[in-house]
């Protein structure tokens, strides 16, 4: 009986020696790792305009059904979206959207702060999405 | 029968079957791109090939028919790598862009690259960016997806009989070009059959991957050919029109109208409030107190004028549904029976005609019939521009069943291109040239001795009538060529059976109903009624003019053309309406009611989607006539010309936002369904009429059309076994009197409506208006393809107007020569009645000495001009023949 109990404490002991686990959030703030899926991100050709084609592709994969494209054809045939809003109260961050994206125009990137006061506020809209 | 062997199967086909045909009867599956069910074989895309047992080489199956004995492998080692080398040389010049591809998701050829598992890496060529041009610009072509398939070639060719593209260059260069722009009819059956996204629609801006959208099969809302269609949508948008193969009398085709001509369904000038007019201007209002003021206004006449004051114009673009309750609310609530609709404009005559002479006036057979036909007579119809889908029968039986085809118009229309014999009569002389074939066929005897005598009554006198009208004579009065007469009458007496199709310029005339009526003395007199392949058809203008007509939306007739004369009809209808006082008297024609609204004798009228200032003849005429009403309303789902007189205008919904049954030509009874919510307040129009009629103290309590249409079926016995469940898939053709009967395509079969068939005698008589020297020349009115009727729904969208955007009057290249006119010179038409500025376009449609000029659109209204002299007994306008003089305007 005594053996386990002294096991035990002899962790928790080992463990007041070495580094911590826990960060002094926000002070502190955790680097996350390189393929951590956090907040979207929409990506933008050379020029400056949106990569994404509105294929749609992304919001037809998405389990969770919260991403919105909203698909015109410019004059010229060129295809893009009108608007491409990510409801991220639903998201559920698999990440699937960006593995169906054909032409790489949304990432997920390390912000995982996404805490808000209002739930208007998680609604994230093309504006918002294509900010660095 | 040939039997063979298919991967091991034993099947059995029937002889001249391709291998393709008789693989896929045993549920083998032989992959194609180019090859499509209503196209002849084409060969082109080798995805096909099949190995059969002794000979060297494979075989394509699409194109190789079966042989006694032969055995053939559709899958081995070498067939797949033939089939995955042929994707992969495509693949050269087809891009990958399938996620940008409006075809991307329903992509024959993506399919086909999935299933072998192929990228793009096979072989590579220097790709130049190639510049695209098309024939329409409704239809962008990307000349890099293209396969050289020749789908659309050959559906141009086979389908339409326009052949506008074709193949331009070689190799790589090949594409598709346009041959001749003027002929391509932008009807878009080349984006149908494309098997990739070569072709793509470039109307809507909006565009959906063809998972995400519902798609709803409705029918078309624009000429009476009732085509099946499926509308796209998204978040209740619209984001473009389909067709399914099999489906409907169109079989996947479409015209520019079907196709491209919804964007009128979002127009921003749609009317989505009541709007109510106070002191000159209309203001918004509640429904609520749309319709009270509409009830008071109402009960105000009726109590001090009588409900014979109060008159209602039904449409033919509504539905049977509304169509009944209209009629019901005018007969049973108001009370009166003046009730009727354009179809007294296009084709009362024809009403008035087939009903003396068969008892009964609809098409007597369907359209696909006249594959059957030996010889189709078509007469004052341009099939090609107004009625698209029947006029590709036509053409399939000329081209590909060897049909004879006999065009007599005044015009030089397309169908004259494929027609054997073209007779070109003075506009107005139509009994003439009729007698004058009645004549000849006797004498040559080649009339239906039997069958008269069996069927048909009143052949003396009609021989009688007919015997001073020699080619000779009528050759004098029609200005058609004697011996061409005589040929006519020979391949028309001769062909059996013959069929006979007629529309406007038939019905258009002050004796309309005779020119009907000769067109069945015709008819009958080879035996060419009740028989396949046969019949009299008049072409109806209007989704639902049939359907109009049979819900009683005329003055004299209940639903099924009972009489409101018959006092057993009535009780009928009182017994099942719960009322006791329905009128005996016939009502108000058209024509009739506006002279009464300026006599003062009607008050008030309920215009239910019409817009008689823009199709009525001599509108000035009528805009005095309506200024004298008192009370106006007018539902409707624009501000029509119309309904800027109201005093009420009540929102509508257009057919792609509710539910209900359409009429065809061949009178089928067709669902159309409910795709997208109505715009802003707008109602249906069952729900406007239902609380109307609630406010003026008639309960009415309908939670759907189903319900009306159970109701209809109760006391119209030729629709009685029509049920939605029924028509869900497929429509049926009236009279189908209980549920079980399966309709009836073909009328009068063993026997007339009326018992037997009525010769009627008849006189050739001048036409109201000739020309003289002060104005010399005839203005035939019409349409053109790309717009409808009053053009209230196609000039609203970008599409059509693109195609046909202002008036153009036809003028004879020799008349111009005279007159110093050059296409693109504006003219000033003049009538006794008024005049409009008009572009002209020479063209050698037109015969010389006449002119012929759309009244579609606003800008010139053709209706200015147009005589209101009637036929006396249908009281149909004399639209197709007015004096006017020209004047070309000095720049």
């Amino acid at each position: 009986m005594i053996i386990p109990l002294v096991k035990g404490l002899s962790l928790t002991f080992r463990r007041f020696f070495s580094k911590p686990i826990t960060i002094l959030y926000p002070e502190q703030r955790w680097e996350c790792y390189p393929r951590f899926r956090g907040r979207h991100q929409l990506q933008r050709k050379e020029d400056g305009s949106a990569k994404c084609v509105a294929c749609q592709l992304c919001a037809t994969v998405c389990p969770s059904e919260c991403i919105r494209v909203v698909t015109v054809e410019g004059p010229d045939h060129e295809r893009y979206a009108e608007s491409y809003e990510i409801d991220l109260s639903r998201c559920i961050f698999c990440g699937y959207c960006v593995e169906a994206c054909p032409v790489g125009a949304i990432v997920m990137t390390g912000e995982y702060e996404l805490a808000t006061y209002n739930r208007d506020d998680t609604q994230y809209n093309m504006e918002m999405l294509l900010e660095k | 029968m040939v039997s063979l062997t298919i991967d091991g199967k034993e099947v059995v086909a029937e002889e001249g079957t391709t291998i393709l045909k008789a693989a896929k009867s045993v549920g083998i599956d032989i992959p194609t791109l180019c090859y499509h069910e209503r196209l002849n074989p084409i060969g082109s895309c080798r995805m096909c090939v099949v190995e059969i047992e002794g000979l060297p080489h494979p075989m394509t199956a699409c194109n190789t028919p079966v042989v006694e004995g032969i055995k053939v492998t559709t899958a081995s080692g070498r067939l797949l790598r033939m089939r995955e080398e042929t994707l992969k040389l495509i693949l050269v010049n087809h891009p990958l862009d399938c996620p940008i591809c409006d075809k991307g998701g329903e992509c024959t050829l993506q399919d086909l690259v999935h299933e072998f598992e192929i990228d793009g890496a096979g072989y590579q060529a220097i790709r130049e960016k190639r510049e695209s041009s098309y024939a329409t610009p409704l239809i962008h072509y990307w000349p890099d997806r293209c396969i050289m398939c020749l789908r659309c070639i050959t559906a141009c060719r086979e389908i339409k009989g326009l052949g506008a593209i074709d193949i331009s260059g070689s190799g790589f260069d090949a594409s598709v070009v346009a041959v001749d722009k003027d002929k391509c009819e932008s009807c878009g059956e080349c984006i149908s059959v494309c098997p990739t996204g070569a072709l793509t629609e470039n109307l809507s801006q909006y565009k959906a991957r063809p998972w995400m959208v519902d798609r709803v099969m409705t029918t078309c809302t624009y000429c009476g050919c009732g085509c099946q269609l499926e509308i796209n949508v998204l978040d209740n948008r619209i984001t473009s029109i389909t067709t399914k193969d099999h489906v409907g009398i169109n079989k996947g085709s479409l015209c520019v109208k079907g196709r491209f001509g919804y964007e009128f369904i979002e127009s921003e000038e749609r009317i989505t409030k009541p709007l109510v007019k106070k002191n000159g201007e209309f203001h918004e209002a509640s429904w609520e107190d749309a319709l009270n003021l509409v009830a008071e206004n109402f009960n105000t006449i009726k109590a001090s004028h009588g409900a014979d004051a109060i008159a209602c114009l039904s449409s033919a673009r509504c539905t049977n549904e509304e169509n009944y309750l209209i009629q019901k609310l005018m007969r049973a609530v108001i009370g009166t029976n003046n009730i009727d609709h354009c179809s007294r404009l296009w084709h009362s005559s024809t009403v008035a005609g087939l009903a003396t002479a068969f008892g009964s006036d609809a098409m007597t057979n369907p359209i696909a019939d006249v594959l059957k036909s030996e010889a189709i007579l078509v007469t004052g119809s341009n099939t090609t521009e107004n009625h698209p889908i029947f006029a590709n029968y036509i053409k399939e039986a000329v081209l590909k069943k060897g049909a004879k085809l006999i065009v007599v118009d005044p015009r030089k229309i397309d169908l004259v291109d494929y027609a054997g014999i073209w007779l070109r009569p003075k506009p107005g002389t139509d009994i003439a040239w009729i007698n004058g074939l009645l004549h000849i066929i006797i004498k040559e005897n080649l009339h239906a001795a039997e069958y008269i005598k069996e069927r048909t009554e009143g052949f003396e006198e009609l021989k009688a009538c007919v015997e001073k009208y020699t080619p000779e004579y009528v050759s004098e009065i029609t200005g058609i060529k004697a011996s061409d007469l005589v040929n006519t009458a020979i391949t028309y007496g001769k062909a059996k059976p013959a069929s006979i199709m007629y529309a406007m310029v038939i019905t258009q005339h002050i004796n309309g109903t005779d020119n009907v009526k000769s067109l069945a003395n015709l008819a009958m007199l080879c035996g060419n009624i009740s028989v396949e392949g046969g019949g009299v058809n008049p072409l109806r203008g209007q989704n639902n003019v049939q359907g109009a007509c049979d819900l009683g939306a005329l003055p004299n007739v209940f639903t099924g053309y009972q009489p409101v004369t018959n006092d057993e009809v009535r009780q009928k209808f009182e017994m099942a309406w719960g009322v006791d006082n329905l009128q005996g008297k016939v009502g108000l024609t058209v024509t009739e009611m506006f002279n009464a609204a300026e006599e003062g004798k009607v008050k008030a009228m309920y215009i239910m989607g019409e817009n008689p200032l823009l199709s009525d003849p001599d509108l000035n005429h009528i805009e005095h006539c309506i200024k004298s009403l008192d009370f106006l309303v007018v539902q409707d789902i624009f501000l029509t010309e119309t309904a800027k007189y109201a005093d009420v205008v009540l929102p509508a919904v257009s057919f792609a936002e509710k539910d209900g049954t359409f009429t065809n030509s061949e009178r089928k009874v067709q669902r159309i369904r409910k795709a997208i919510k109505p715009r802003g307040e707008a109602k249906e129009g069952y729900r406007i009429i239902c609380e109307l009629s609630n406010k003026l103290g008639f309960r009415m309590d309908y939670s759907s059309p189903r319900n009306i249409m159970e109701e209809i079926r109760k006391v119209t016995p030729s629709y009685a076994g029509i049920t939605y469940e029924r028509i869900e898939e497929e429509g049926i053709q009236w009279p189908c009197p209980d549920e079980g009967h399966p309709g009836t395509p073909i009328l009068h079969v063993g026997q007339f409506a009326r018992g037997k068939g009525q010769f009627t005698a008849i006189e050739y008589q001048e036409p109201a208006e000739l020309p003289d020297d002060e104005y010399p020349f005839l203005l035939a009115t019409g349409r053109v393809f790309a717009h409808y009727h009053a053009g209230t729904m196609t000039s609203k969208g970008k599409g059509l107007n693109m195609l046909y955007p202002e008036l153009l009057v036809e003028i004879n290249p020799d008349d111009a020569v005279s007159l110093g006119i050059a296409s693109g010179d504006s003219v000033h038409i003049t009538s006794r009645r008024g005049d409009i500025k008009v572009k002209a376009q020479v063209s050698e449609r037109p015969d010389r000495g006449v002119v012929f000029l759309p009244f579609h659109l606003k800008e010139s209204p053709a209706n200015i001009l147009t005589i209101n002299a009637i036929d006396p007994i249908a009281k149909i306008p004399q639209y197709k023949v007015c004096a006017v003089r020209i004047e070309g305007i000095k720049q």
